[in-house]
């Protein structure tokens, strides 16, 4: 209720006709919609509308063929989603299968390796070389007079570490001499 | 009306009842099944439809100091058969027929299995590998034999050297589990931690996807890295190899160990075993034996002790009498007591007597004046016990227990025999002047080779004693240090000035003493010999040298011992060679540096000339020059070729052949025998016969050597101008003992 604080028993303004400011670059409104009450229609109990049965017939058939169909696009979307969660499993399954295949076939290829370098490593002892080089070859081991031994060592040195430069201390006539000039 | 709804009202009542009565019998059934009989189920439907596999460990590797796979475990496959599904005569037939060809079984071993029917499992054979397992495979499948003839996992342990180290490294039984030597005794660490991977199977039996998995990894055994060279073990194991064919010994023993630190380079007992087949006997004289045998119960019990005897780590678990080389430890003690010194003297008659019993002197007659570097020099036991009455029975036995004689070493292997007081060495009640005496020269008591070498040791490295290990480190699959071993310093036992002069003294008596048989030329080899009779044996010797190198800066220890040698048993000349042809190869390995005298110098090789295409008489005089002898073959102007080859190694006036002809060059020569020749005879026998000989052993030291040994055996023949190598040692002044 909008409150009133003039002096005046009744508030004149109220019954003056209102004027509507216009701003001239708004769009103008929409003038409102009268409301058209609906004719208030009793269909009689008695008095039944005529339908068409083939009509009826036709509208059911779809609403069931549509009902149907969500029925359907339901199913075919759990199917497929079934289906797919299948093929993941059965691939999964399928793909560890090889996998372990081949890891087992690793685990038999490194055995494999292992036993292959015994049989290197027993070929290339130093027994079986020696004889070879001895025997076969015809080489001998060198004899400790023909290694002659170099020394790379060059003596004592000292090395002061930081690269500090040793400063030479003036003597006492320099610094005299500095003093006084 | 009212009967029909009374009876279909009574039809829904018992219908309902019905419905109830089912439900309450499903219910309690569902009850009993979960509740009663829940467990039950529960662990067949686990059994069915979950794989537990174990995930066996991988066992650790072995390695040498230098990283060589001394041992190393792998997968293999096993093939067993399911006898029970054996249907037909025709089957266990084809079944024993493929699988005792593909596997080398005997079919009757494989019959005999295949008969036992109402047994599920019959092991046929283990440890076979992948291209027999293939075999095994194609076998099944072209004959439709699977469930019936299978493969399982297995696991085999590789040693790529054969009976390398094989006393040391001991070998693992067919569970994988050490029985012998380091695999034994560090067993826990190389065995690992086993793992399980539980699955869900499919219909096929199958593991399912990993989200059905757990798993709980296998842990691999630690690996080793043993103080072990392979080199300086070749070494080693090749001169023993020739000392027990030459001395048809018993047994032949060695240890070479780095002074300072005690660890073992290498360590060897012959004969041994191989670890890949350690049941096989290897010695043939053994195995003969063996074989003659009628009584099979008998025979199955030597067979036994046989293996025993080549498992047996003989350094560490056999104790001997030291004889001579424990004068070493007498003077050690008189030395650091202060009670002599080098100017000591005494004279030698040939005998002493102590108590109520004479001692006598190896050499008859005795050395006469002597001092105290002659005691080791000469090997006199008489100055030996004078110098031990002087230390008295207190000190001596408290020197004897310093040096570690009275206790186990503590080295890291099984099987180190412990020295028990009353029976390998006299208590300290019962030790009197009498066994003093005998003890002066190493006699009346028992060390293991082990114990001799740690405490000769001690005087090579300045008087420490130290703790022998063979292991130096554990490590990860991944290389990481999990545990280091470091050298343990048990006491000082002499100062090191007494340490000093006793390898003055040593180094003299290789020098010129009985120990010139283990003279290196350019290295300076200090060492005692001993022989000593065995207990209880009539005739039987053990021939022993202990020595160290450079006498100077020592690095490295030898012993040797020749167990039973055949003829000739003295240290001197039996196992001074051999230690000295040890240090002739590990010295120069170890990147020692030889520092020879000027006598050395001048009797050292030198290297034949290039001349080949060179004018004849050009080439000529250029070998002539070069110190050597000229044999030309053929009359052609030119070289075409030489033997030996431009820059190979000869003696100095050795040989040089100069071909002339092309036809000429594949001419050969007969190897004389130079067996007991003296290295002139033998130098003038290779000359004539187009050869050259190189000279190896203690000939550059001593006036009277004989011939022991060739690299190339007498009678073969080789080109004109070949190399042979002969091994020299002298057999005077080199004995040690009088018996």
């Amino acid at each position: 209720m909008p409150s009133y604080y003039g002096t005046e028993a009744y508030d004149f303004s109220l019954f003056e006709p209102y004027e509507r400011k216009v701003n001239s670059n708004a769009a103008p409104k929409k003038a409102p919609q009268q409301k058209v009450k609906k004719p208030d229609l009793k269909v009689q109990p008695k008095v039944q509308k005529k339908t068409d049965p083939r009509l009826e017939v036709k509208k059911q058939m779809r609403t069931n063929m549509q009902k149907g169909a969500k029925v359907l696009a339901v199913m075919a979307v759990l199917f497929a989603m079934l289906s797919i969660k299948i093929y993941c499993n059965v691939r999964l399954d399928e793909t560890t299968r090889e996998i372990t295949k081949i890891e087992e076939k690793l685990a038999v290829e490194k055995s494999e390796a292992v036993r292959l370098q015994m049989s290197i490593d027993s070929i290339v002892s130093v027994k079986n070389v020696d004889e070879y080089a001895e025997n076969v070859l015809g080489m001998m081991k060198l004899e400790p007079g023909r290694e002659s031994y170099i020394n790379l060592s060059k003596g004592d040195e000292v090395v002061v570490s930081g690269g500090k430069e040793v400063k030479e201390e003036p003597s006492i006539l320099r610094q005299l001499l500095a003093y006084i000039f | 009306m009212n009967n029909q709804k009374l009876l279909s009202s009574r039809g829904l009542i018992i219908l309902a009842l019905f419905i109830v009565a089912g439900f309450v019998a499903l219910s309690g059934r569902l009850a009993y099944l979960q509740i009663v009989k829940g467990e039950e189920y529960k662990a067949k439907a686990e059994a069915q439809q979950l794989s537990d596999t174990v995930i066996k460990a991988q066992r650790g590797t072995i390695y040498d100091r230098n990283m060589k796979v001394l041992a190393q475990s792998a997968s293999v496959w096993l093939v067993y058969i399911d006898p029970s599904k054996i249907k037909t005569d025709a089957t266990k037939q084809l079944i024993v027929d493929g699988l005792s060809q593909i596997l080398e079984v005997s079919p009757e071993t494989v019959k005999k299995k295949a008969d036992r029917s109402h047994v599920g499992y019959e092991l046929i054979r283990g440890q076979i590998e992948k291209p027999v397992m293939e075999e095994v495979l194609k076998f099944i499948k072209d004959n439709k034999l699977t469930g019936v003839v299978n493969i399982d996992p297995d696991t085999k342990r590789y040693y790529p050297y054969s009976g390398f180290a094989a006393t040391v490294l001991g070998f693992t039984g067919k569970d994988d589990i050490g029985r012998a030597g380091l695999e034994f005794l560090y067993n826990d660490t190389l065995t690992g931690t086993a793992g399980r991977v539980v699955t869900a199977k499919d219909g096929r039996l199958e593991a399912m996807p990993n989200q059905y998995e757990s798993t709980y990894d296998a842990i691999p055994g630690t690996n080793l890295v043993l103080t072990i060279d392979e080199v300086i073990q070749y070494y080693l194991e090749s001169v023993l190899n020739h000392s027990i064919s030459e001395t048809n010994a018993k047994n032949v023993y060695g240890i070479v160990m780095d002074v300072k630190t005690s660890a073992i380079l290498a360590m060897a007992n012959l004969p041994d075993f191989d670890p890949n087949n350690p049941d096989i006997i290897l010695d043939e004289k053994v195995k003969q034996e063996i074989e003659k045998i009628e009584n099979e119960e008998e025979k199955s019990k030597a067979l036994l002790n046989a293996k025993y005897a080549q498992w047996r780590n003989r350094t560490i678990s056999d104790s001997y009498e030291p004889g001579s080389v424990f004068k070493v430890i007498t003077v050690a003690s008189a030395l650091e007591e202060g009670l002599v010194n080098g100017n000591f003297g005494y004279t030698c008659t040939g005998s002493i007597a102590v108590a109520d019993r004479i001692i006598r002197c190896w050499k008859h007659g005795g050395h006469g004046p002597q001092r105290l570097p002659d005691l080791l020099k000469n090997s006199c036991n008489p100055f030996a016990v004078t110098i031990a009455k002087l230390v008295g029975t207190e000190k001596y036995y408290e020197y004897f227990e310093a040096f570690g004689l009275t206790e186990k070493t503590g080295i890291d292997l099984p099987g180190e025999a412990a020295p028990a007081e009353g029976v390998t060495y006299h208590s300290k009640k019962g030790f009197g002047i009498s066994q003093l005496s005998s003890y002066a020269f190493g006699q009346s008591f028992q060390v293991t080779p082990i114990q001799m070498i740690t405490a000769i040791s001690a005087v090579a490295n300045g008087g420490k004693l130290m703790q022998p290990y063979v292991v130096a480190k554990e490590i990860d699959a991944e290389g990481k240090v999990i545990r280091e071993f470091t050298p343990t310093v048990k006491r000082q036992v002499i100062s090191e000035k007494t340490a000093s002069v006793l390898r003055g003294y040593l180094e003299d008596v290789v020098k010129t003493g009985t120990g010139k048989n283990a003279y290196v030329a350019g290295y300076h080899v200090a060492g005692k010999t001993g022989t000593s009779q065995k207990l209880g044996k009539e005739g039987a010797y053990v021939a022993s040298f202990v020595g160290f190198a450079p006498a100077n800066d020592p690095q490295i220890a030898v012993l040797i011992a020749v167990d039973e040698p055949v003829g000739e048993h003295g240290g001197g000349g039996v196992a001074a060679p051999v230690a000295g042809e040890v240090f002739d190869q590990v010295l120069p390995y170890l990147n020692i540096e030889p520092s020879y005298s000027d006598t050395e110098l001048s009797l050292l090789v030198s290297h034949a000339p290039n001349v080949v295409s060179k004018n004849i008489n050009e080439a000529k005089n250029q070998v002539s020059q070069a110190g050597f002898t000229v044999r030309v073959i053929g009359s052609g102007d030119t070289v075409i070729a030489q033997s030996p080859e431009a820059d190979r190694v000869i003696p100095k006036k050795g040989v040089v052949v100069l071909y002339t002809e092309a036809n000429n060059t594949s001419q050969e020569a007969v190897v004389p025998d130079f067996k007991g020749m003296t290295v002139s005879a033998a130098n003038k026998a290779a000359i004539n016969n187009g050869l050259n000989v190189k000279i190896a052993g203690s000939s550059l030291n001593s006036g009277e050597v004989f011939a022991y040994r060739q690299s190339i055996a007498a009678g073969e023949k080789v080109p004109l101008g070949t190399v042979v190598t002969v091994y020299f040692k002298s057999n005077v002044d080199v004995a040690d003992s009088n018996e």
